[in-house]
């Protein structure tokens, strides 16, 4: 497989003001997972001390959203440059993938695909489209509430827990033969009974205690509280053009609140983050500053983005041709 | 490795220390690389997981970072320490000589 990285747009950087960028720091890192377990953990205790009233409602959601928010992690720790350090990347890569639900190897490895073939359907696929045409318009809002991505199982063919299950059982799905080396796919499969044997050994707990209480902290989390973290990411790239060697078309940059930026660990400088994926998450926010005068304007919240990307899947539902055209600056 | 010819490939100051360079020598591309001092390395310039030139990445604690997937290299070994990587890189002999650096190609 051959990238050709000149073929790609790169934006002028000063070659010492990128590298400076792309350095990794432990202090950032050992900040971001103190901060974020540290509110994970008042949120649980919260949802627990609430337990029995309505109010744990709320505090379960507020938990499920903040453990959903561990794919982030996991995603910069994929990438080994959420610490300076090996060792820690590697320790929180497994947390975060774990809570994540996301199979360690087969992320790994598709990820790589991502990051070479942005938005690509063919020679090879990128696994990771997560609005692939003719969009399916019901199960694109149904990803944004509660629960709603089951509804809509049956269509997902890369779905995270049933596919992982199909790994655990031995079953060779399109995903693991297409992007996982041969010599890999051992560890996928292994990792993925890891992970069901801990989703079970959950439930069992559950079932012998008669409580809801293991499974609502460990295994629904990602069913009940993604809604944040789904409206982060998929302002990536829903709605932009694929097969494009130019990520300013397939990709896009939001500026978030505080908040979200936190816990989305910077990832709405998406663009940014495509085009120079060495650079630490800790430091997007200041690449922007240095290459914004090169890139299409950045949605201004949320609710901006969502003007230009809901019209737009609706059109995709019917015309998968359809794409956002993004005006770049000359 | 001690076959072949010694190739004056660029000026020492040309590398800034714990950087990297490439160049191009008979249609292929190579990648020269400077830690700190005047110790000078060398190797195939192309990642061996995707093709992609090493020159556009980082050096950082005596590896070479690559661009694209952040596969990382020891500068002075060529060894593969991180995927997508699995294969390593060919390292070649790299000196000083006054202020040039020169390094031995088959």
């Amino acid at each position: 497989m051959q990238v050709n990285l000149d073929s790609w747009y790169t934006p002028e950087v000063d070659r010492k003001t990128l590298k400076e960028l792309s350095r990794r720091s432990d202090v950032d890192g050992i900040r971001h997972v103190i901060i974020y377990f540290s509110a994970l953990l008042i949120g649980g205790i919260l949802a627990y001390v609430t337990w029995g009233s309505w109010w744990t409602v709320l505090w379960f959601f507020i938990y499920g959203n903040i453990f959903a928010f561990s794919n982030s992690i996991q995603h910069e720790t994929n990438h080994g440059t959420f610490f300076a350090s090996p060792r820690l990347n590697l320790i929180f890569w497994h947390i975060s993938s774990f809570m994540s639900a996301f199979e360690p190897i087969r992320w790994k490895w598709t990820h790589f695909v991502h990051h070479s073939y942005t938005l690509h359907t063919k020679n090879p696929y990128d696994f990771e489209i997560q609005v692939t045409r003719p969009a399916d318009v019901v199960a694109f809002f149904l990803k944004f509430i509660p629960f709603g991505g089951l509804l809509t199982i049956h269509k997902s063919f890369h779905y995270v827990h049933k596919e992982t299950i199909m790994h655990a059982l031995g079953i060779v799905t399109p995903v693991l033969q297409q992007t996982v080396p041969a010599e890999e796919q051992p560890k996928a499969v292994w990792w993925a009974r890891v992970y069901v044997t801990i989703w079970l050994a959950t439930i069992v707990l559950s079932v012998v205690t008669r409580s809801w209480l293991p499974v609502l902290y460990i295994i629904l989390p990602n069913f009940y509280g993604g809604t944040f973290l789904t409206l982060c990411g998929l302002t990536q790239h829903a709605g932009l053009a694929e097969n494009e060697r130019d990520h300013r078309l397939s990709t896009r940059t939001v500026i978030l609140n505080p908040v979200l930026s936190f816990l989305y660990c910077r990832m709405e400088y998406h663009i940014e983050h495509h085009i120079f994926p060495l650079v630490p998450c800790h430091n997007l926010k200041q690449l922007h500053e240095v290459v914004k005068d090169q890139m299409p304007a950045p949605r201004l919240g949320l609710i901006s983005a969502y003007r230009e990307i809901v019209p737009a899947v609706i059109k995709q539902g019917s015309d998968a041709a359809y794409c956002i055209q993004v005006q770049v600056p000359a | 490795m001690n076959n072949g010819e010694w190739h004056q490939v660029c000026a020492a100051d040309d590398i800034d220390e714990e950087d990297v360079m490439g160049f191009e020598y008979n249609g292929k591309y190579y990648a020269i690389y400077r830690l700190l001092g005047d110790n000078f390395y060398a190797s195939d310039g192309l990642c061996t997981h995707e093709q992609v030139k090493l020159a556009d990445g980082f050096v950082f604690n005596g590896c070479i970072q690559c661009p694209r997937h952040n596969a990382t290299f020891d500068v002075k070994t060529g060894k593969a320490e991180t995927p997508p990587a699995t294969v390593d890189l060919r390292s070649y002999r790299a000196e000083k000589r006054g202020d040039k650096v020169f390094v031995l190609l088959n």
